[in-house]
């Protein structure tokens, strides 16, 4: 009889531990701490006031390059648009660059979100059309191959200028005389014409129409100051323009593109006022060799 | 041959004869040779590509204004870069109006009129715009291909739909 008493008593303190345990769970969902995110002198900063001040400042780009790598990335998936593994492997090798993990990682998708818009917005385009472009522009999109010397002063022009007629090479007279520690070797990349003439004007990109390959030009005055040019390899041909034949295309039906996207998404956030007109004009990268202009 | 039919057959042929050569006359192919460059430059302005829109440029091309002022190019460029970077979607439509030529030279008075939906920040909806412009414009021959060397703004005048 007594055993039955304790055993009772047992199921009774149970029960009650129970119904105080269930209750406190309960009040627990139904007022969720916020997480600190900040701690001064033992006074805790919440999650939930940060976010209150973050609405007053600058959120808007980031939540809108976020809202867009979404629609771009539900748009992909709806079209099954996928990545090669080639060009995947190639995205990485290009975020690797960056040390930090959550940066890189950043970096990463917004590079595989390029991708994947780039291959959203040539859909439909066929090889003749890309063929056609290529055809009127042809020169619009020639290549050339270009090293610059970027000189100091006209002294280190003459001297340059004779250490390269005695045939010292490109590279030593750059690294010898050259301005600017990314200039190694003087190696600046593909260019065409009108970023040639964009970055060191007409009379520069004259020299660089009349160089032959391998050949090096006089010193010349440009924009961007002092410098000797050589010029390297053409790329002329159709397989070695395609690239920026896409870019363009792409880049024109862009603007328009995201516009539909925004126009038939719904989106809420209590951080943009009126996402719909937001619309960024960025182009997409195009896939050649070019100097930091 | 005999010589009445011959001259018959001169007399009938020698008009249409005429009429042939008018209409493949060196001026007739060379202003539809401008035309086409025009042409060019407008296909480049839908595809959003200022190199493409340049490229029908003479060396030392110069522009002027609709009061008279040389435009400076790069700003020029700036400008069109903006303009093309909030359109939705550009078409431009180029029409020869006149035309004249001598030698390596021509003169035309072009219509360019260029439609345009735009994003204009404030506006909830993109806005349609018509851009009429008229342009005297002075060509060059040079290794074979017309380009642009002069062109002086006449009369310029935006819609907004």
């Amino acid at each position: 009889m007594k055993r039955f008493g304790y055993v009772a008593l047992g199921m009774l303190l149970g029960v009650v531990v129970s119904v105080a345990a269930a209750r406190l769970i309960r009040s627990q969902r139904a007022a969720p701490v916020s997480p600190v995110v900040l701690e001064v002198n033992g006074e805790k900063i919440s999650l939930e006031q940060l976010l209150e001040r973050l609405k007053g400042v600058g959120t808007a780009p980031v939540l809108t390059s976020l809202l867009e790598e979404k629609l771009i990335d539900q748009e992909a998936a709806k079209h099954k648009i996928s990545i090669p593994e080639k060009q995947e492997r190639a995205l990485e090798d290009l975020a690797n660059q960056i040390k930090e993990t959550g940066a890189r990682a950043t970096y990463l998708h917004q590079l595989q979100t390029q991708m994947k818009l780039r291959s959203l917005l040539l859909q439909g385009v066929s090889e003749e059309e890309k063929k056609a472009t290529y055809q009127q522009f042809k020169q619009q999109f020639r290549q050339y191959e270009l090293s610059a010397i970027h000189l100091r002063s006209y002294l280190d022009a003459r001297d340059a200028e004779k250490r390269l007629r005695n045939g010292e090479s490109f590279s030593d007279v750059a690294d010898r005389y050259g301005l600017g520690a990314g200039n190694a070797q003087g190696k600046v990349g593909f260019l065409t014409e009108s970023q040639i003439e964009l970055w060191l004007g007409e009379e520069a990109l004259e020299q660089v129409r009349r160089l032959k390959q391998g050949q090096c030009g006089d010193a010349i005055y440009t924009k961007a100051g002092l410098m000797i040019l050589r010029r390297g390899a053409v790329k002329e041909r159709y397989e070695e323009a395609r690239p920026l034949v896409e870019a363009v295309i792409a880049n024109s039906r862009q603007m328009n593109y995201m516009y539909e996207l925004y126009s038939s998404a719904n989106i809420k956030s209590p951080f943009l006022q009126d996402p719909a007109p937001e619309v960024k004009t960025e182009a997409p990268t195009p896939a050649v060799d070019t100097a930091p202009i | 041959m005999p010589i009445r039919y011959s001259v018959c057959f001169m007399s009938r042929c020698l008009p249409l004869l005429f009429l042939a050569i008018l209409f493949v006359s060196p001026a007739g192919a060379d202003r539809n040779a401008v035309q086409k460059a025009y042409e060019l430059s407008s296909r480049a302005m839908s595809l959003k590509f200022p190199p493409g829109v340049y490229s029908i440029r003479a060396p030392g091309f110069e522009l002027f204004d609709a009061e008279g002022k040389k435009v400076d190019l790069e700003l020029e460029n700036k400008n069109l870069v903006s303009v093309l970077g909030a359109a939705l979607k550009i078409r431009e439509t180029p029409k020869i109006v006149s035309y004249s030529e001598n030698g390596n030279r021509a003169h035309c008075t072009v219509e360019v009129r260029t439609n345009m939906r735009a994003i204009v920040p404030g506006k909830k909806h993109p806005v349609d715009y018509e851009l009429s412009t008229i342009c005297e414009d002075d060509w060059v021959l040079r290794d074979g291909h017309w380009m642009l060397q002069r062109s002086q703004v006449e009369k310029q005048e935006l819609k907004a739909r």
